[in-house]
């Protein structure tokens, strides 16, 4: 049944070549670092805002650092907040979403209420607004956006365990005598969980997108540290002289904000048994 | 009575899977006369409904393709024609009506102009004469208060209602045929006797043949003349009803009418056909009936039987009967 | 043998009704009367049949007396006690006794978990945890499956082995009654008969007893030992299988076996001879709930229900015709 289910995957080009870049943005992330010479906080004005040579492959930023080696160490802020981030997001909302779905009455009621009105703020603003309360910085960053996954994750948890809760073998299970617990354990979440992994995968692009866009505004990691949206955000200024230091980040978000959209896609067709045969 | 409207040759329609190739019809031959009911008999996998559906060219063109075969329908190939013409044919002259009946209606839509809209395309009718006739029909297929009904929603209806908005919808223009497949399977089983009362009175006033495709022998009985049975995508058996159930010839037709747990017959064990319906991507190389047929010789694994017609009408893929016949 | 049969559970004017959604705020809540006051007994070792169309509550009941749904009102007595008193605690040595079998083979089935582990969850489940893939293969070897289908997959299979993987499951716990709505009905005719051939044997072997549900008469007729007819949330009539069809009384069960065709072009039946549709159980008929389509309905039949009654020995009819 894997096998099969790697060949759908890698049969959509889209989401086959999706998933070389994220390993490729993985691999710098982890690996990258250690292969590089240069010192991403090493500040050298005289040489600021130059364009790519021989010391500087991708040239330099507003105070003279090496953009290729910000870059890589960036990536690994990157991969670091978006993916523990959404994370801690989906944990929460897996949990509220079963609850949600397999109990239902009143706790159904309040927490779908509660996650209606979350929902109804647009992403970013809700996690501006975490920000301004909590202040700015990495951990801050992390609980914004965690804190706005969950009510996409826990509407979609519970619609699945909905529709799985009324199939005939959850039925048996409660004939045989099987504990609230085992059927959620080992039945519902093992059947929620392409549904899950795809919705986890789709939420990582739009993390790595609120998180540049946070540091953009300011609000989310702070200088020293070489987050792409931050690195962004301050090279506009040079867009005229040296456009290369702007265009580098934006490219790598927007590339890999695409990635995790054409892999999640990917991900739920090949996972989805009825679109087997387009 | 016996002249052909419809006739089969050699159809073949094959589906493409993951695995690979689905020979779901491999070469099916019959053919159809005017005012008969002919019923095509098999389990899930047979390919009857495929059948059904390539006669009318509804074949999904994404996985499945008709790849070889003549439908002869008013003398001319139906395979060949171009889609415009083939579409004045569908729901014109040869109507189909399907298993479910909720799912087959557009919930959206009113009874009354889901059955106008087929006279108003094939019929030319207004608007206006559509619904009167609609309210005709509605009549004719024994809905009380037809006035009423032919405002209402599909959701608002029976099940066994709905089926006869589906009858009333496939005979509006007054069709030669009519594919009916599986028309009472998911009906109650009181309510199938209404249907099929209606079926067999409808066709008797409207003179329309009729190919009834279906898994339960007993609604065979009761409605066909002659009787084709379908296994692993061709035709094993062929005959006229009452030959049929009297003295069934290919072993998979003993073993189906032996299976059948009857009202008016004890039995203490019921006799069963052993093993499974092969996969279709896995067919043996013979007859495909050989790994589940009792009467098994060696032949049967080797090579694939032919088609053979018998002296009385009958028709038989099988070979215990080939010295007894004649090769079409 | 004529020791008088041992009664196994008894239904007492059992209930089941489901609320519908409320039309608007000040409008009473509609019920759907799925199963409105019955009342049966099933015996030791044998197979009650509870045969009736779309909506007459026959699955609903099954339900009731696995605990998969609380009655609104009623009693189940299994073995002289209540069930539908006690407490979850308190049901859980009981459950072990009582199963099920499932209808659609393609939906009571686990897709991510292996034959060998949704047959062996009846015993993981009750703690049961010595030589669990023993007992499992030699059930397995039981309804026909071999061994090597342990480690498969459901979507492996065809929707007769897929069903015996189900009965399987029901008698990992060595079950004295076995609830089987509707085992066979999904299933193409020729592995119908291996199936109820199967369960035939097993009942025999193990001293088995069965509820079977089902909407085909025919499988009734060839499975049970006494048959209960259902109409819109009652029984109309209960009676031992020749009783039942030698003798039908009620006007539903023969109208139900007039309809049945008959695999014999020979003696073509006489078709539809029962008019009208059922009538919601929202808003069931007045008095008999029958009435409204009966031939032979009589002014009393209008306004009050009649009550089961035994008619001749061991043949009960819920009919104003008889005394």
């Amino acid at each position: 049944m894997d096998i099969k289910f790697a060949k759908r995957f890698i049969k959509r080009k889209s989401s086959a070549i999706g998933g070389v870049i994220i390993l490729i943005f993985i691999f710098v992330a982890i690996a990258g670092p250690f292969l590089c010479t240069q010192d991403p906080l090493k500040i050298d004005v005289r040489n600021k805002y130059q364009n790519p040579s021989k010391e500087h492959w991708l040239g330099t930023d507003n105070l003279g650092r090496d953009t290729f080696t910000r870059l890589v160490y960036g990536a690994r802020i990157t991969l670091f907040v978006s993916f523990v981030s959404v994370l801690v997001g989906t944990l929460v909302g897996v949990f509220l979403g079963v609850i949600s779905g397999y109990y239902g009455g009143r706790i159904d009621t309040i927490i779908m209420r509660i996650t209606d009105i979350l929902l109804a703020f647009p992403g970013l603003l809700l996690a501006i607004a975490i920000v301004a309360i909590l202040g700015s910085g990495i951990v801050n960053t992390m609980i914004a956006i965690a804190f706005y996954s969950v009510p996409y994750i826990t509407r979609i948890v519970r619609g699945t365990v909905i529709s799985i809760r009324e199939l005939e073998y959850i039925q048996a299970c409660e004939v045989i005598g099987c504990s609230n617990f085992a059927i959620i354990f080992y039945h519902i979440l093992p059947n929620s969980m392409s549904q899950i992994i795809v919705n986890t995968t789709l939420r990582l692009g739009t993390a790595i997108l609120t998180s540049s866009s946070l540091s953009f505004l300011g609000l989310g990691v702070q200088p020293p540290n070489p987050e792409w949206g931050a690195m962004l955000s301050k090279a506009r200024e040079a867009m005229q002289s040296t456009p290369i230091a702007a265009l580098v980040p934006g490219i790598a978000i927007t590339l890999v904000v695409i990635s995790f959209s054409m892999l999640g896609d990917g991900l739920r067709d090949a996972l989805d048994p009825k679109l087997k045969n387009v | 009575m016996n002249e052909a409207i419809l006739e089969i040759k050699g159809l073949k329609t094959y589906f493409k899977v993951e695995e690979g190739q689905v020979p779901a019809v491999d070469g099916v031959d019959f053919s159809l006369a005017k005012k008969e009911t002919l019923a095509i008999v098999g389990e899930s996998g047979s390919g009857k409904s495929v059948t059904a559906l390539s006669i009318l060219r509804l074949i999904p063109k994404t996985t499945g393709k008709i790849v070889a075969g003549e439908i002869i329908y008013n003398g001319k190939d139906s395979l060949k024609i171009s889609e415009k013409e083939m579409r004045s044919i569908r729901g014109n002259e040869i109507s189909m009506i399907f298993q479910e009946p909720m799912t087959s209606l557009n919930p959206v839509f009113t009874v009354g102009k889901q059955i106008s809209e087929v006279l108003t395309i094939h019929q030319g009718l207004t608007r206006k004469e559509a619904i009167k006739r609609a309210i005709e029909m509605i009549e004719l297929v024994g809905i009380p208060d037809a006035e009423k009904c032919v405002k209402n929603y599909p959701h608002q209806l029976s099940g066994g209602m709905r089926q006869r908005i589906m009858i009333a919808i496939a005979l509006a223009c007054n069709p030669k045929i009519l594919i009916a497949d599986e028309p009472t399977t998911a009906l109650d089983v009181t309510i199938q006797s209404q249907i099929l009362k209606l079926m067999s009175e409808l066709k008797n006033k409207l003179n329309t043949s009729i190919i009834l495709i279906t898994h339960d022998l007993a609604v065979v009985a009761q409605l066909a003349d002659n009787v084709m049975v379908m296994y692993a995508g061709k035709a094993v058996e062929y005959g006229n009803i009452k030959s049929i159930f009297k003295e069934p010839l290919h072993p998979y037709t003993v073993g189906l009418l032996n299976s059948i747990p009857k009202l008016d017959r004890e039995l203490e064990k019921l006799t069963i056909i052993r093993g499974t319906v092969p996969s279709p991507l896995n067919l043996p190389k013979g007859c495909k009936f050989c790994t589940r047929c009792d009467d098994v010789r060696r032949i049967c694994f080797e090579s694939e039987p032919e088609y053979i017609s018998l002296d009385n009408g009958r028709k038989v893929r099988c070979w215990k009967h080939i010295g007894a016949g004649y090769y079409e | 043998m004529n020791k008088k049969p041992k009664e196994l559970l008894e239904v007492k004017n059992l209930k089941m009704y489901f609320p519908v959604k409320s039309e608007g705020l000040f409008k009473a809540t509609k019920q759907v009367k799925a199963v409105d006051g019955i009342n049966f007994t099933i015996y030791q070792g044998e197979t009650l049949g509870l045969v009736g169309e779309s909506g007459c509550g026959k699955s609903t009941t099954g339900k009731l007396i696995v605990k998969l749904l609380h009655p609104t009102g009623g009693n189940i007595i299994y073995k002289g006690k209540d069930i539908v008193k006690m407490s979850k605690k308190e049901f859980r040595e009981i459950r072990k006794e009582i199963q099920m079998i499932f209808q659609d083979p393609y939906s009571s089935l686990d897709p991510r978990r292996t034959n060998g582990k949704t047959i062996g969850e009846p015993l993981e489940a009750n703690k049961i945890q010595s030589n669990i893939k023993e007992r499992v293969i030699d059930i397995m070897k039981e309804v026909g499956l071999r061994e090597e289908f342990y480690e498969r997959y459901p979507h492996e299979f065809s929707g007769g082995q897929r069903q015996r993987v189900g009965i399987a499951r029901a008698l990992a716990l060595n079950p004295k009654l076995i609830v089987c709505d509707e085992p066979v009905s999904a299933l193409d005719v020729s592995i119908q008969a291996q199936i109820l051939n199967l369960m035939n044997a097993l009942q025999k072997k193990y001293h088995l007893t069965y509820l079977f549900i089902s909407h085909d008469l025919s499988v009734i007729k060839h499975i049970s030992d006494r048959i209960a007819v259902m109409y819109l949330g009652g029984i109309v009539e209960l009676a031992d299988k020749k009783g039942l069809f030698d003798n039908p009384m009620h006007p539903y069960t023969k109208a139900l076996l007039e309809a049945v065709p008959l695999p014999d072009p020979e003696n073509r039946k006489e078709l539809g001879m029962l008019k009208g549709d059922v009538p919601s159980p929202i808003d069931p008929p007045s008095g008999c709930t029958f009435h409204t389509r009966c031939s032979q309905c009589m002014d009393i039949c209008k306004r009050t229900k009649p009550e089961l009654k035994e008619i001749s020995r061991n043949h009960f009819v819920k009919c104003y015709l008889y005394k």
